[in-house]
């Protein structure tokens, strides 16, 4: 957060310090170094394909992130979203011949339609009571999406139609434009979260985040304000799903709505630090290197789910000893060592 | 006494929590400009009665207007953006905003017209708060978060200002300060309603004593002759027996 | 009808048993342990290979299921929820759910992912009552659960451990004030939470297949059957595993079995959102 909340919107903003260009500065080397992967002599699709996955991984954790970390509802049903993104998309190509660059946009409407009418319901409800309900939300699209076979595939679920390397439908052999544009996606959440963390809307939110009573007292619609950022959430959610089936070319029930999928969703906020803008993006470059560690331990020891395994273990090692994740642990470091007590959250 | 219309007026309201009536047909007025003090030993029902009005919760039975106006089924955050602004007994600050970015969220929703970052700046210079704008509630000593509330409240539209103790576990010398703030916000025509604890502080800053006891309304009216009322010098004297919790 | 109805009765006396353990760890402990379903499987498998490998039935297994399950609770309560006692926040459901994971995940990468049955020679025989059949292992099962249960009652009711349990679960704030809420305390009603969760797997699993994903399946039921109960209503969550059994059964008569968990999601989220202190809970603030 050092430098986005603190100059925040009512005060005229100082000209950025040393320090922000030095991040702007590595962020933009950064986003030119994984741009131009496909140039580099040692590039190759394994490689690439690695890294459009951390995209997907992060784009994902930045979705998420909207509502729980800078909006503080724990949402646990955001594989309902995804599944929506990529089941949405998948049928509209597959039975109705409608591009997935317009069927994304669909598929997150339709996605944002079902998360007000979710958050309706929901949003009566509190912190861990909006989490379970949330939790059983998802248990019941998976069950449904398993016995609807004829529209969803049931438990094999859902293959695209593959035309070969066809732009216009969102198809390559090969992974590099899937880079650029998971790339894009990811540079453009980061927006919305920056946008979030010091705009307008976003500041309501996260005083909603703190204490609803007070946002309220202050003027604040709280159930109108939790609804979009929901909607919001979920519709990024959905597009992260179109990108994740046009990648792999396929979707099932497990994969969209299954519990291990929305955990998978909350690891890179949660051990990047929730509420930040560079937490998912930090969290989801350490979650794919777990994934193709333990990827290769399966196949190693020919055993299957040793990643949710991991997945497990690594969430209850940051519940317990690292509650604040990354960027959250080093702002908290330096804070102290600068001798002021941390804020209550926040960051980038 | 009807030199001017009620701004706010409370009518047999009732609130039970469980078994427990918290407040039991309080009903009274206030006029425009006035600063009323409501008194009572601790657990009499004020901050509920805070509650009640700001719409926090709801009354189990009875009416609020503002303004001449049912507010009773309003939500409350339109009652503070029509100006019923209340502050919290316990500091009720956002953690991870800033003291400028904790008064800018009420200002974007209640500043009606001109520019609500203007507002915001105002109401920063009024409380002295300025120099503290760009740090967090968790940077700063307690007199100015205490402010950092009332400026939140009063940002906007503000037409009545209820404040819950907001002088309790302050010196005297910042309670003064703030007592100063307040006095100059009324002159500038705000209806000030003040619970606080410290009789000589209220009695000079009001100029009519409401006295809750039990839920119910016990005496209201000039700060003298609520003084000298023998229901109240009872109550009081019964409180002042029984340990502070 | 009358035939989904009675089932129904017999299966929800099995997750009345559980429900029951889920509700004194929420109870006491304000504890939603997202990984009781876990529980249950263990206890199943621990009642199955006591079948597989000595042909034990598994009814005669329970005390191995109820030792092995309390043990473990135990183990995690210490490494874990112990630090999340009295507050059922975000974190502690986090973790919880981390436990549930590691937990399937550890099974199946032991047991394999497949479903394994027990073929007692007496399990797959009915009791014809006019038109209406009812299986003697549910028969059982359910005689099991309710013996259980109302041990379980009678334990809360006469000893001075019950006493401290129920007082704690029915003001929790207030028990804290006379030092009912000590660690000996929770350690034993987490055990118990989780005995109860061995108990109702061993019975379970004389007529119902075990897999490592039995349990997100069993644990929402839990969760139902305790709101339907009354957060914190020990008795209660045992009368909502009866509910969301019969609401299974006529499910699965009316609609498909397939889909006979998902009208209990409804009733869960129409609860929550309206009833939130259950159809026989007390209101209280917060
Ligand atoms: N949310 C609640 N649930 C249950 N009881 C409550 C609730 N809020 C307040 N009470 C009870 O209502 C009574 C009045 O409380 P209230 O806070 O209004 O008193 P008060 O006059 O503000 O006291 P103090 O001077 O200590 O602030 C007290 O007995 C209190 O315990
Ligand atoms: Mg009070």
């Amino acid at each position: 957060m050092a430098g986005t909340i603190d100059s925040g919107a009512p005060v005229p903003a100082g000209l950025p310090g040393r320090a922000e260009f030095r991040q702007l500065g590595y962020g933009v080397a950064l986003v030119a170094l994984v741009a131009c992967l496909p140039l580099l002599p040692f590039a190759n699709s394994y490689l690439i394909g690695i890294v459009v996955r951390a995209l997907i991984f992060i784009a994902l954790g930045q979705a998420w992130n909207v509502i729980a970390g800078i909006g503080g509802q724990l949402s646990l049903g955001h594989g309902v979203f995804f599944g929506l993104g990529a089941y949405g998309t998948g049928l509209l190509f597959n039975d109705f011949g409608i591009t997935p660059w317009v069927g994304a946009w669909l598929a997150a409407a339709l996605a944002g339609a079902v998360a007000v009418v979710i958050g309706a319901i929901t949003f009566r409800l509190r912190g861990i009571y909006f989490a379970l309900a949330t939790v059983v939300i998802s248990l019941a699209f998976e069950k449904l999406a398993r016995f609807y076979f004829a529209l969803t595939g049931g438990d094999t679920g859902l293959a695209v139609n593959f035309r070969g390397t066809a732009p216009a439908v969102m198809q390559w052999r090969e992974p590099e434009a899937f880079l650029w544009i998971s790339l894009a996606v990811v540079l453009a959440f980061y927006a919305v979260t920056r946008w979030l963390l010091r705009g307008n809307f976003g500041l309501a939110l996260q005083a909603v985040r703190d204490d609803e009573e007070a946002a309220t007292s202050a003027g604040v619609n709280v159930y109108r304000t939790k609804l979009l950022a929901l909607l919001l959430s979920a519709a990024m959610t959905a597009l992260a799903g179109t990108l994740h089936l046009q990648f792999y070319l396929s979707i099932d029930p497990g994969t969209a709505f299954g519990l291990s999928q929305a955990i998978q969703i909350q690891l890179p906020a949660l051990i990047g630090g929730l509420g930040t803008a560079g937490g998912p993006i930090i969290g989801g470059a350490i979650m794919i290197l777990l994934s193709e560690g333990t990827n290769v331990a399966s196949s190693r020891l020919g055993l299957d789910g040793v990643d949710v395994l991991a997945y497990g273990i690594v969430l209850l090692l940051i519940v317990l000893k690292a509650p604040v994740g990354i960027l959250g642990y080093i702002k908290s470091k330096r804070l102290q060592r600068s001798g002021r007590a941390a804020p209550a959250g926040g960051g980038d | 006494m009807a030199r001017n219309p009620a701004v706010l007026e409370v009518t047999s309201v009732h609130r039970k929590f469980g078994g427990l009536q918290a407040l039991s047909d309080v009903s009274f007025a206030v006029e425009q400009q006035e600063v009323v003090g409501l008194i009572g030993p601790n657990g009499a029902g004020k901050s509920t009665l805070f509650e009640v009005i700001s719409g926090n919760i709801p009354p189990s039975s009875g009416a609020i207007a503002f303004h001449g106006d049912d507010v009773t089924r309003m939500a409350a955050f339109r009652r503070r953006r029509s100006g019923l602004c209340r502050t919290f007994q316990k500091i009720r600050l956002f953690g991870a905003l800033t003291v400028a970015q904790n008064v800018a969220v009420a200002a974007q929703q209640c500043v009606v017209d001109g520019n609500w970052r203007d507002e915001v700046a105002s109401a920063l210079a009024k409380l002295r708060l300025t120099a503290q704008a760009d740090r967090y509630p968790s940077e700063i000593t307690l007199p100015d978060r205490k402010k950092v509330e009332i400026a939140r409240a009063i940002v906007g539209r503000c037409r009545v200002l209820m404040l819950d103790e907001c002088l309790s576990g302050l010196t005297r010398d910042e309670a003064d300060e703030v007592v100063q703030e307040i006095l100059g916000l009324n002159r500038q025509g705000l209806t000030i309603i003040v619970v606080e604890h410290v009789m000589p502080v209220v009695m000079a800053m009001a100029q009519r004593l409401v006295v809750l006891q039990h839920g119910c309304v016990i005496a209201d009216g000039p700060p003298k002759e609520v003084a000298a009322n023998p229901v109240v010098i009872e109550a009081y004297l019964g409180a002042r027996h029984r340990p502070a919790p | 009808m009358l035939q989904a109805l009675l089932s129904g009765i017999l299966v929800g006396g099995v997750y009345g048993l559980f429900s029951m353990g889920f509700s004194i760890a929420f109870g006491v402990m304000r504890i939603v342990n997202f990984a009781h379903g876990e529980l249950v499987m263990i206890g199943m498998f621990a009642a199955f290979f006591a079948y597989s490998a000595a042909g034990v039935d598994p009814l005669v297994a329970i005390p191995l299921a109820f030792v092995v399950v309390a043990a473990l609770s135990a183990v995690l309560y210490l490494l874990v929820y112990r630090r999340f006692v009295g507050r059922a926040t975000l974190q502690q459901l986090l973790a919880a759910i981390a436990v549930a994971l590691i937990l399937q995940t550890s099974a199946t990468l032991i047991f394999g992912p497949s479903a394994h049955a027990v073929r007692s020679n007496w399990g797959s025989q009915y009791l014809l009552i006019g038109p209406i059949f009812l299986s003697y292992a549910q028969l059982a099962a359910f005689a099991i659960s309710v013996a259980c249960v109302l041990t379980v009652e009678a334990v809360l009711r006469k000893t001075s451990w019950g006493k401290a349990i129920r007082a704690v679960a029915d003001d929790p704030e207030a028990a804290q004030l006379v030092g009912l809420n000590s660690q000996v305390i929770n350690i034993t009603a987490f055990a118990c939470s989780g005995a109860l969760a061995g108990i109702a797997g061993a019975v379970l699993v004389s007529y119902y297949p075990v897999s490592p994903h039995v349990g997100f399946l069993l644990m929402p039921i839990a969760l139902i059957a305790t709101v339907l109960g009354g957060l914190g209503s020990i008795g209660g969550a045992f009368v909502g595993g009866i509910i969301c059994g019969v609401i299974q059964q006529m499910t699965s008569v009316l609609w498909t079995s397939a889909l006979q968990d998902v009208p209990l999601y409804g009733v869960l989220l129409l609860l929550l959102a309206f009833r939130p202190y259950g159809l026989f809970g007390r209101v209280s603030a917060h």
